[in-house]
């Protein structure tokens, strides 16, 4: 059994933590799905839609290398560029922003069939936007019965106004196979239970935890 | 020649009666189906795959982490090798041919409870037609499909007996190949699961192992 614990920490401009909250992440889209049935199939194509809502084959590639983008979440800051994979000296890339921990104001009830945030908040520093940084990962930890790692990403509020974050999820590379595109996949989306807002210069910190149990 | 049965893929969303998963969970519904060589249904069971074990989660850490060649992080083979895995070519590969019992779905004898260590089928049931074997065919699958709730697809594989005598099965593993360039190919367990009691495939009749993954909304 898979499942997935969502974490929401708030802190002020000075780095102090003033609110913590923890709710049960419920929000695994087909698309996470999809994405794990190419690996196991190992299909060159398969039809999934992207987080611009476009369908697009996407699969895996033995002699190419390319299967080592896909399900790819880790992330660098904002508009950093993202390696994804290679194809010969050709090296594959995407935008940071677009992999990695989203927040959104959306309050739209997570379905299997969700391929984006439903308002997503762009990275920045425009009035309604925040900057994204990396996405990162902790150690993995293996407690019999249980094992599980965190993903985690900061985003920090230079708008100049508060900002109300109702929505966060997971959006995932994935490379289309034939022409060797990297495209984003939204693997997991949740409506958080309370909205967070989030005033100008402070720091929202979002963390995913996957755990399995036996 | 192996009696092999393949199951045409297919689209589809299976409910179970009662539904196995909570929303906000992903795991795997395993059914199990005996039936004799005119397709009669013989044995028909239904259960909750208790044990993804640490290899799955290993895998997918390294998949989502992006641990390149650079780092590497190990993972336990079922040979009881730890190797230096990375993501750059194939990670999570079940699919397999008939007769092949280092990937895909695996049957055995064993029947120790599951823990999160494991990384090999207990007491694996050889793939022939001699007593206590069984003829393993090509592993197929059913393409992704969602309803209002629930995300799955679905993983399969017949276990045919001509042995001459009963043969009972009382485990189950997923087994993915993986091939990380620089320490070539390799197989990890990411399921294992025992049947209380087991069932029996008496000679003469296939077993059909399916494992639906599915994400619960």
């Amino acid at each position: 059994m898979l499942t997935l614990k969502l974490a929401v920490k708030r802190f002020d401009k000075q780095g102090k933590l003033v609110e913590k909250r923890r709710q049960q992440g419920r929000s695994f889209t087909l698309n996470f799905i999809g994405l794990l049935y190419l690996f196991h199939y190992f299909i060159i194509t398969f039809t999934m839609k992207t987080v611009e809502g476009v369908d697009r084959d996407t699969g895996l590639q033995y002699s190419f290398r390319r299967s080592c983008g896909s399900l790819k979440v880790s992330s660098p800051a904002g508009l950093g560029g993202a390696q994804v994979g290679s194809e010969g000296n050709t090296t594959l890339w995407g935008e940071g922003q677009k992999v990695g921990i989203q927040i959104g104001t959306g309050v739209t009830a997570p379905i299997p069939l969700d391929y984006a945030m439903a308002t997503r908040i762009a990275h920045g520093k425009a009035a309604g936007q925040m900057e994204y940084g990396g996405t990162d990962f902790s150690d993995l930890t293996i407690s019999d019965p249980n094992g599980s790692f965190i993903i985690s990403r900061y985003f920090t509020n230079k708008s100049g106004n508060t900002i109300t974050v109702r929505e966060v999820g997971i959006y995932a590379h994935g490379v289309q196979g034939v022409e060797a595109e990297v495209e984003s996949f939204c693997i997991a989306r949740d409506v958080l239970d309370t909205p967070v807002p989030v005033a100008d210069n402070e720091i929202l910190k979002i963390s995913y935890q996957p755990q399995i149990t036996v | 020649m192996d009696n092999e049965l393949k199951v045409k893929p297919k689209a589809r969303i299976i409910k179970e009666r009662t539904p196995y998963l909570v929303a906000g969970e992903v795991g795997a519904i395993l059914e199990l189906t005996v039936r004799d060589k005119t397709g009669r249904i013989t044995d028909h069971r239904e259960m909750k795959s208790k044990s993804f074990v640490r290899q799955f989660l290993e895998l997918l850490y390294i998949q989502m982490y992006q641990i390149s060649e650079v780092t590497r992080y190990n993972v336990r083979d079922i040979t009881n090798t730890l190797q230096a895995w990375n993501n750059i070519k194939t990670i999570f590969d079940v699919t397999a041919a008939a007769n092949v019992v280092s990937q895909g779905i695996i049957v055995g004898t064993g029947t120790t409870p599951p823990t999160i260590d494991d990384y090999v089928i207990e007491t694996i049931i050889a793939h022939g037609v001699g007593a206590g074997q069984l003829q393993y065919g090509v592993v197929s699958f059913g393409a992704p499909t969602s309803d209002a709730t629930t995300s799955q697809f679905e993983i399969t594989r017949n276990f045919a007996n001509a042995s001459g005598g009963d043969v009972t099965v009382n485990e189950l593993a997923v087994y993915v190949e993986g091939d990380s360039y620089y320490e070539g190919l390799h197989s990890f367990m990411i399921i294992r699961d025992v049947i209380a009691g087991g069932i029996v495939v008496p000679t003469g009749q296939t077993l059909t192992v399916n494992y639906r993954e599915q994400a619960v909304i």
